[in-house]
């Protein structure tokens, strides 16, 4: 089975299959609530943090992330493809004298080098980061829950077959959510008549 | 002070989240008062005498500046060296302190970034329009072309091209990354729906799951690793480009790490001028605290050193040279010329009143620190003449000798290139939150290291996650 | 009926009487005959449809009139008429004349499109005859060149101001439609006839008076002695000069007996010993600049070399004081005393008599004690006097010949006879009269022997009831002579535009400049050059003589008329659309025809030639020159017991001098910007005239350069003059330059002027004429401050190895450093370290230079001829002063000597430095781009807008370049310029220059253009560019390239001639004008080019910052070598050391340089 937490993420705000999602302001709690939700055998966890948390990687089992070994190969790549451009501009295409150095000087195409090879390694960075996090422009994006970025944290959990939207409310409660919300895609499932319940610590 | 290298701010005990959201992002939302009104238009007022003047440069011609034949550099080159020093800094709060896991950083990196972003651009201008033809400038970027005629690489202003053009679209994504989960603040905040949709556009949709922060401090921390070659290479490279000439006073190999040394001091006594009434003005003082201010001082005065050994430097190395015309330029020319006083007056800025801060009392009083910023801010504006116009002026044939002076238009340029710096430095603090509030967050919120553990107790082996 | 087409106007109009039917033929009968009618009907010209004064209307309704007047339009008609209307329609494209373009269907002989055709010719500067060679383009003058034909031009070299008469040629401000007559204070235009009819009947009675510049050719004597006859017992002809040679003069009549100015041969002595100025003074000319070129050039092999020596004594530093081995100051009243002491010293010597008078005004004058000279370190004889007397015997023993010389502006009048009196003695006791001295026959020349006091004087009587006044303006040159010139009934004003003179006169007749109009001069005795035109001429002038000869036609005089032709439509008029004035159908005998009929006739019998006349008169225009042998025996000098030697007695106050200025001689050149941009030899100031003072005098005073001082001399109002402290000037002595000041020489003078400018005006300082050497005068400062713009930003050397010196005794005691052009590798002689292994090869040619500063007379004539063959533009005072000059090839001038350290320019001196800067010592160093091996410009260069060419010239390629100015800023001779702003388009500069501001207002408020286009659409500047060199726009940055398009022509004659073009067939523009051959251009790859072995030669030779910078420069300096006694540093070994350094360099070392 795919591992969800390391699948490809998607552009929407929320997780892509219904869910319960647990709101925390504490983010002990969170990471506690994390913890469990993993030793629970629980798949498909999606967390979201309003600013980056010590630890939580492990904890939901995330892996270092790929994008380092494709910008340094671009990076040398682009050494290669910029000293090539200065070699071929002045040994090959114009063999011109200037201030009689010979045409080859590798002391002086350094700097056009490593400033190409990096230049081009922070952009394919940039967009690797975009690509990894799928980030496009959306104006009208509309967020899971209001405070998210802010002081929030959430834990989403899937309703499966052996965990249905019922459960995981009564499972976030025990776990000191703030808030627990019942994806309303899950409506006809869990026959509840509100969509969102609220529930006060 | 304290000694710990982590966080050198205790948070106050009530600090919330919410409350630094709050406190952080209530610039952006509140109307601004009329003290911001009257320097942001002051601002865009020399921003446009700036752009007058450049738009005279093209019609009549880069005569109507103080340059000559002797002195080909004047004013723009100056100016823009400045402007480049003050970015290196802000590059150096954001990068290199990051790969030092200088976690007080975050309370300032967001506003040297946006320093860095806005000098740039100031700088950025300065070398395309100080040609003749500056229409034609595009000719220095290696494009493809039917006559096959790409850039002259032996050309170390082609190394500056390649330089700037790499750090200022460095510096702008690497600002840019580190303010969209911000942004998505901003964007979650905001009330009216077209500050929701242009927040929106800008946050690019950012959720804030536990991958995507995942990728997100990868690639930053890639950035820091990508930004601090190209930031010590890009001042190099400037060095590089005076110091391959053969001018007296500019053929030196001490050059890149005078120059780069020089920028930061000059840069930070450029970020302490900015904070310093920024954190006041915007109650920000608990994020940005006299520590920080210290912090910031203490490695000005470690740079200011390295400058003045290099200054001392220059000149030993001009005497035992025994070249007339090395002695020529510093010895006499540099120190009794008839531009002396600009000497005079960079040491005194430099040197001298950089001591200063040896004192802690100085360090920690807001009126000490300003004082020394502002005059290394003038010092190395100074400097950078020094070096430019007055190795020019007195080069090797004595017939050629010049004196430069300033033309009306060149004060155009020069407060017109604060006017623009700041018209974009103002903004920004209305638009944009001026801490980054997720890092902030990040620092302020949790123990300083977190060794983190399951509900077992079994331990992860991860010592320490977060770099920020 | 067969229809003849002709293929130009000047095929048609041939036979003007034929041409009606010839243009029948071409059209259709019908439609001609209405075009025709309609033509005769508006008065147009049967040339052109276009005529002046139409308005769009007036066309509208000929156009209107023309279809009606047709029978019927057919097919071919129908085009006929739509030819027609275009016409008219570009006719009446506003009252601007459109250009006329004319089709080379018919090539005039001997012209190919593309190449130049050269013309000789002859030119004056102040009077002196040069021969020149033309170079045009296209039926444009653009170069001026010396005539290699010319036995007075050293193979075709050519001096400053002549070649800078191009620019007057296309001077905007010339008159250009017609005479004027007087109306009021103003003038209005008058028809040439009405001018001849109204000159005409002023001269038929009365005394009629013609007043001249110098006149030598054979053509313009025999037009006076015609005049003369003309109007018998009535006629009065005098020469007026600025500078007159009257002294010198009245002198050679005191001691030989016979009337004559000596002319001077330099290159036959050995030693000259000159008091005065020999090069700058306004009296000599490029015949004495080449023959002292030859004197100072370093002879023989580099073992036993020698040089001519050259004494001066002199109060103010002059470009021969500067070009001196040694020089002496003295007192400017004194000069007379210091020659009749060293003629006693040498009459002593040689065993001849000292005259008399000479012997009792020495006894009166107490002596050469009295002169207080400062004696000559390390000489033996210290003494000046002494030394120089000892060098004279010493040549005349060893059978050489010398040279002693007295003259320049100051030295002209009648209180400098005593100092001409012991020049001509001493030449004389010297054997030098024949060989050095040539006197010219009494006679030859009509030169201002003072009839031209007694004219004005006269005509101040009001006893002259027309006065003519032709080639000179006494107005400017001698303001006291205005009240007598208005007493005068009728005033003729042959000028080529309103100067000082003409603005009094009653007609102001325009003449023709020297290149559009004919002539001759007579150089020197038996040295006949002949001047033709090479344009036609631009404007609607005529040439002064025929003039003349108009008017003594006119009033009835039988002498210059002829049966009147009808006039012929050369294609010349047609095509400039001028109806010239042709003397023959005026009844006029032609200037041409006069010229021709000298030439043929009295010349043609001089020389002996036994040529048919044609053929005599077609060599000589070819020459241009033509020598015949006279036999000049020397006359015995016998002093005349009138002369009266007498010495002024020492000045108690300060003493004035009046010199003329170096640039503008006497002023007629001062609406020429390339002149006025010129810097002056001595001080490098342009764009203006200013007082030279002494250091001493200054600190005594507190007076620095640029000071504005009032300056007064008895009897005349005070007048604001700038102020330079000029090194080596005699402290009590002030140096005024003349030739500045003008008040209507043209828009160049009066922009300068008014553009916060001093017009000093020197000749108004004093009545008197010839001017006086020496007057009293003081000085007060006023408080403001002028900046004098000058092109050489400091004029010391401090210590640095730039401008070599070295001491012709002690130079052989040092090996030469290295052969030049020579590159070793690391440890070798020459070999310079480098971190790039390879060196690049030259495989054909490597251009190169020699720069010889022993011969260099500072005289800027390559400058000039730089900026004509490459278009240099001018920049204005403003940018001058901002060091934006952009001269190609500039002229250091650095002064050495042993003044203390603290001296880094006049400003602020202290006493003892301003002693020291009393004897400094003077090197000219002409530098141009180095084309360095090593180009420290070419890899600075993003663009690839300069780089090296396989012929060793560092290429700047101007539609590259971008502009960043690293180049510039990275070249250590600072030779590379740059366009500001769009500088080919400035006449005297940014137009309204002051602040950019000021400028930038003014152009878009008045034209919404820049003012300067504006003034370009009216300018034929334009016309005097060289094809051949781009016209550089702003923001691009320029240089010298060796003259690249003379180089390349030499391969592509290669390729086409199949051989190797010998030395010496090409050279730059500089290097072939050079009057004393300084400059020396040819391939480097040639071992046996004068390039390769003037620099072998000497032994002297050194590459400029070679050894510092490793730039291996193309370029070797000769370095300066002074014949004279080594000073005791010298003598202790210092001198000609291997690093270069001399020694008074090395002692300066210790300060730190």
């Amino acid at each position: 089975m795919v591992d969800p937490i390391n699948a490809p993420p998607t552009t929407s705000p929320t997780p892509e299959v219904p869910y319960v999602a647990g709101f925390w302001k504490d983010p002990q709690a969170f990471k506690i609530a994390a913890s469990a939700a993993r030793d629970a055998g629980h798949t498909g966890i999606q967390a979201y943090l309003p600013y980056p948390v010590h630890g939580i990687e492990p904890i939901l089992g995330l892996e270092r992330s790929f994008i380092g070994r494709p910008v340094f190969a671009v990076s040398i790549l682009f050494f290669i493809i910029a000293y090539h451009m200065q070699y071929h501009q002045q040994v090959v295409n114009f063999p011109m004298i200037y201030g009689g150095k010979p045409f080859h000087t590798w002391q002086l195409f350094v700097v056009v080098t490593l400033e190409t090879g990096l230049l081009l390694g922070a952009l394919v960075n940039l967009l690797l980061c975009f690509h990894t996090c799928r980030l496009v422009p959306n104006p009208a994006f509309k967020p899971m829950h209001p405070r998210l970025s802010d002081d929030t944290f959430c834990l989403a959990l899937p309703i499966t077959a052996s965990s249905d939207a019922q459960s995981l409310v009564a499972w976030f409660r025990r776990l000191g959510s703030d808030e627990v919300e019942v994806d309303e895609r899950a409506g006809a499932a869990s026959a509840r008549d509100e969509h969102r319940e609220v529930h006060h610590a | 002070m304290s000694s710990d290298t982590h966080a050198p701010s205790v948070a106050p005990v009530e600090l919330t989240a919410a409350k630094i959201t709050d406190d952080i992002l209530a610039p952006v939302f509140k109307f601004p008062p009329f003290a911001w009104w009257g320097a942001f238009l002051t601002a865009a007022g020399l921003t446009g005498a700036l752009f007058l003047a450049f738009a005279l440069h093209c019609v009549e011609g880069i005569g109507i500046f103080g340059i000559n034949s002797t002195i080909g550099w004047g004013n723009y080159i100056v100016t823009y060296v400045f402007w480049i020093g003050i970015a290196v800094s802000g590059t150096l709060v954001s990068s290199i302190l990051f790969l030092f896991r200088q976690r007080w950083r975050n309370a300032i990196n967001r506003s040297t970034e946006a320093m860095t972003v806005f000098a740039v651009s100031v700088a950025g201008l300065f070398p395309a329009l100080h040609t003749g033809r500056p229409w034609v400038d595009y000719w220095l970027m290696p494009y493809p072309n039917d006559l096959d005629l790409w850039p002259q690489f032996k050309s170390p202003i082609i190394w500056d091209v390649f330089a700037i053009t790499g750090y200022a679209t460095t510096s702008v994504i690497f600002f840019y990354l580190g303010l969209i989960p911000d942004l998505a603040t901003v964007r979650d905040r905001a009330k009216h729906p077209l500050q929701k949709m242009i927040y929106g556009a800008l946050a690019m949709g950012w959720k804030g799951t536990a991958s995507d922060w995942r990728h997100y401090e990868r690639s930053y921390a890639q950035f820091a690793w990508l930004a601090t070659p190209l930031v010590l290479g890009m001042h190099s490279t400037i060095a590089t480009l005076l110091a391959v000439g053969q001018v007296p006073g500019w053929h030196s190999t001490v050059f890149p790490p005078y120059f780069v040394s020089g920028a930061i001091f000059g840069g930070l006594a450029m970020a302490l001028a900015l904070l310093i009434p920024m954190r006041a003005a915007f109650q920000l003082k608990q994020y940005i605290t006299i520590d920080h201010l210290e912090r910031i001082a203490k490695i000005m005065l470690a740079c200011g050193l390295i400058v003045t050994y290099v200054y001392i430097t220059e000149f030993f190395t001009a005497w035992y040279s025994e070249s007339v015309y090395e002695r020529g330029q510093f010895l006499w020319y540099r120190l009794s010329g008839p531009h002396a006083w600009a000497w005079i007056l960079m040491q005194t800025c430099n040197t001298l009143i950089p001591q200063l801060l040896w004192f802690r009392s100085v360090r920690r009083s807001i009126g000490g620190l300003m004082f020394v910023a502002l005059a290394i801010n003038l010092g190395m504006w100074l400097e950078r003449f020094v070096i430019s116009c007055l190795s020019l002026e007195a080069d090797h044939l004595p017939a050629n000798w010049s004196y430069y002076t300033f033309s009306g238009w060149d004060w155009f340029i020069l407060l017109g290139s604060f006017g623009m710096f700041f018209t974009m430095f103002l903004g920004f603090i209305r638009v944009a939150p001026v801490i980054s509030i997720a890092e902030i967050k990040s620092v302020l919120l949790q123990p300083k290291r977190i060794h983190a553990s399951r509900p077992d107790g079994t331990n992860t082996g991860v010592s320490e996650v977060n770099r920020g | 009926m067969t229809k003849t087409y002709w293929k130009n106007a000047a095929e048609l109009l041939v036979d003007p009487a034929a041409a009606p039917a010839r243009r029948a033929d071409e059209f259709g009968s019908d439609v001609s005959l209405a075009i025709s009618e309609l033509r005769t009907k508006h008065g147009l010209t049967n040339v052109s449809c276009e005529s002046e004064g139409n308005t769009p209307a007036e066309l509208d309704r000929m156009r209107a009139e023309l279809h009606e007047a047709l029978p019927g339009v057919n097919r071919r008609g129908f085009l006929r008429l739509t030819g027609a209307a275009a016409v008219f329609t570009l006719a009446a494209c506003g009252k601007k004349k459109p250009d006329t373009f004319v089709p080379w269907a018919e090539q005039p002989e001997g012209t190919t499109i593309g190449n130049a055709v050269y013309y000789s010719s002859t030119l004056r500067d102040s009077g002196q005859p040069v021969g020149v060679m033309v170079k045009t383009y296209d039926g444009r003058p653009i170069k001026i060149e010396g005539n290699p034909d010319h036995p007075l031009t050293g193979g075709g070299r050519c001096d400053t101001q002549t070649q800078a008469a191009l620019l007057n040629l296309y001077d905007p401000d010339r008159l250009q439609d017609g005479p004027r007559s007087r109306a009021g204070d103003d003038f209005k235009s008058i028809t040439w006839d009405d001018l001849d009819a109204a000159v005409g009947s002023a001269l038929k009675q009365g005394t009629v008076a013609l007043l001249t510049g110098p006149l030598d050719g054979p053509s313009h004597l025999a037009l006076v002695a015609d005049l003369t006859k003309a109007f018998p017992g009535r006629f009065v002809h005098a020469v007026h000069q600025a500078y007159p040679r009257a002294g010198e003069a009245a002198a050679r009549t005191l001691s030989f007996g016979e009337a004559g100015l000596p002319s001077y041969r330099p290159e036959s002595a050995d030693l000259m010993v000159s008091f005065g100025d020999f090069l700058g003074g306004g009296t000599t000319g490029l015949a004495e600049q080449i023959g002292f070129g030859d004197l100072r050039r370093l002879k023989g092999a580099a073992t036993d070399a020698t040089s001519g020596q050259v004494i001066v004594f002199e109060p103010t530093l002059s470009q021969t004081g500067a070009c001196s081995d040694v020089r002496v100051r003295v007192a400017p009243d004194q000069l007379a005393l210091a020659a009749w002491s060293l003629a006693e010293l040498v009459a002593r010597d040689v065993g001849a008599t000292l005259p008399s008078q000479a012997v009792k005004a020495l006894a009166n004058a107490g002596g050469a004690a009295q002169l207080g000279l400062k004696p000559i370190a390390n000489a033996d004889p210290a003494s000046p006097l002494e030394y120089a007397a000892m060098r004279l015997v010493a040549a005349k023993n060893a059978g050489r010949h010398s040279l002693i010389y007295s003259g320049g502006a100051s030295q002209c009048g009648a209180d400098s006879v005593s100092l001409h009196l012991a020049t001509a003695f001493l030449n004389a006791i010297l054997g030098n009269d024949g060989v050095t001295v040539i006197a010219s026959p009494a006679g030859r020349a009509l030169v201002d022997n003072g009839e031209a006091q007694a004219l004005i004087e006269r005509c101040a009587q009001g006893a002259v009831d027309t006065l003519i006044i032709s080639g000179a303006n006494p107005a400017y040159t001698w303001p006291a002579s205005v009240a007598a010139l208005k007493q005068v009934k009728t005033l003729v004003v042959l000028a080529d535009r309103i100067d000082e003179t003409a603005h009094l006169a009653h007609f102001v007749v325009p003449t023709l400049h020297g290149l559009e109009s004919w002539g001759d001069a007579e150089a020197r005795p038996g040295i006949y050059s002949l001047q033709q035109p090479c344009i036609p001429p631009l404007w609607d002038c005529r040439a002064a003589e025929e003039s003349l000869m108009a008017f003594a036609v006119a009033a009835g005089a039988d002498a210059f008329r002829v049966e009147a032709t009808k006039p012929v439509a050369s294609w010349v008029s047609v095509v400039s659309r001028r109806p010239l004035w042709q003397a023959t159908a005026h009844g006029v005998r032609s200037w041409r025809d006069h010229v021709r009929t000298q030439w043929t006739g009295a010349v043609r019998k001089a020389a002996g030639a036994v040529a048919d006349e044609r053929a005599f008169w077609n060599a000589a225009l070819a020459k241009g020159a033509l020598v015949v042998p006279v036999q000049t025996k020397p006359a015995n000098y016998s002093l005349s017991s009138q002369a009266q030697i007498s010495f002024p007695a020492p000045a108690s106050g300060p003493r004035l001098i009046l010199s003329a200025s170096r640039t503008m001689r006497d002023g007629a050149w001062l609406n020429n910007a390339w002149l006025q941009e010129l810097p002056d030899p001595v001080s490098k100031i342009t764009w203006d005239g200013y007082l030279a003072i002494s250091p001493v005098d200054a600190h005594a005073a507190g007076i620095v350069s640029d000071d504005v001082v009032s300056l007064t001399v008895n009897g005349k109002p005070a007048i604001d003059v700038p102020v330079r402290v000029q090194e080596g000037n005699h402290p009590g002595t002030m140096e005024l330059f003349l030739g500045w000041g003008r008040a209507r020489a043209g828009r160049v003078a009066d922009l300068t002027a008014e553009n916060g400018g001093y017009r000093v005006n020197g000749f108004e300082l004093v009545d008197q004429r010839p001017l006086p050497a020496a007057l009293d005068a003081t000085i007060a400062k006023t408080g403001a401050r002028y900046q004098l713009a000058t092109t050489q930003g400091h004029d010391y050397m401090e210590g640095r190895p730039i401008a070599l010196d070295e001491v012709l005794d002690q130079r052989l005691t040092a090996a030469p450093e290295h052969a030049p052009w020579k590159n070793g590798t690391d440890g070798e002689a020459g070999g310079n370290i480098s971190m790039w292994g390879t060196h690049h090869v030259y495989p054909g040619h490597r251009w190169g230079m020699t720069v010889d500063m022993n011969t260099c007379i500072g005289c800027n004539a390559c400058v000039v001829a730089c900026n004509a063959e490459n278009n240099v533009p001018v920049v204005g005072r403003d940018e001058i002063r901002n060091s934006r000059e952009m001269h190609w090839i500039r002229i250091d001038r650095y002064f050495t000597g042993t003044f203390d350290r603290d001296a880094r320019g006049p400003v602020a001196v202290k006493a003892k430095t301003a002693e020291s800067l009393l004897d400094v010592e003077v090197v000219n160093q002409p530098v141009m781009c180095q084309q360095c091996e090593n180009a420290p410009c070419e890899p600075v260069c993003p663009a690839n807008a300069t780089m090296h060419n396989d012929e060793g010239i560092s290429l700047q390629i101007y539609n590259r370049c971008v502009g960043t100015r690293y180049c510039a800023n990275n070249c250590p001779y600072k030779v590379r310029r740059f366009n500001w702003y769009e500088y080919s388009k400035y006449r005297a500069g940014p137009i309204g220059s002051g602040s950019p501001v000021t400028r930038i207002v003014t152009n878009v408020t008045t034209s919404g253009a820049t003012s300067s286009q504006a003034e370009l659409a009216h300018m034929p500047l334009m016309l005097m560019l060289n094809p051949e060199v781009t016209v550089r726009s702003r923001g691009v940055m320029e240089k010298c390239n060796f003259c690249i398009q003379r180089t390349r022509t030499i391969r592509d004659r290669e390729k086409s001639e199949n051989r190797r073009i010998p030395d010496g067939e090409v050279k730059t523009a500089c290097a072939q004008t050079c009057p004393t051959r300084a400059l020396v251009f040819g391939d480097l790859s040639d071992p046996a080019s004068e390039v390769v072995t003037t620099a072998a030669r000497t032994g002297t030779a050194y590459r400029l910052l070679d050894k510092e910078l490793n730039t291996r420069p193309s370029v070797a300096y000769l370095k300066r070598v002074r014949n004279r006694p080594p000073t005791a540093d010298e003598a202790s070994g210092h001198a000609g050391s291997p690093d270069g350094a001399p020694a008074h360099q090395s002692a300066e070392k210790e300060n730190g340089g």
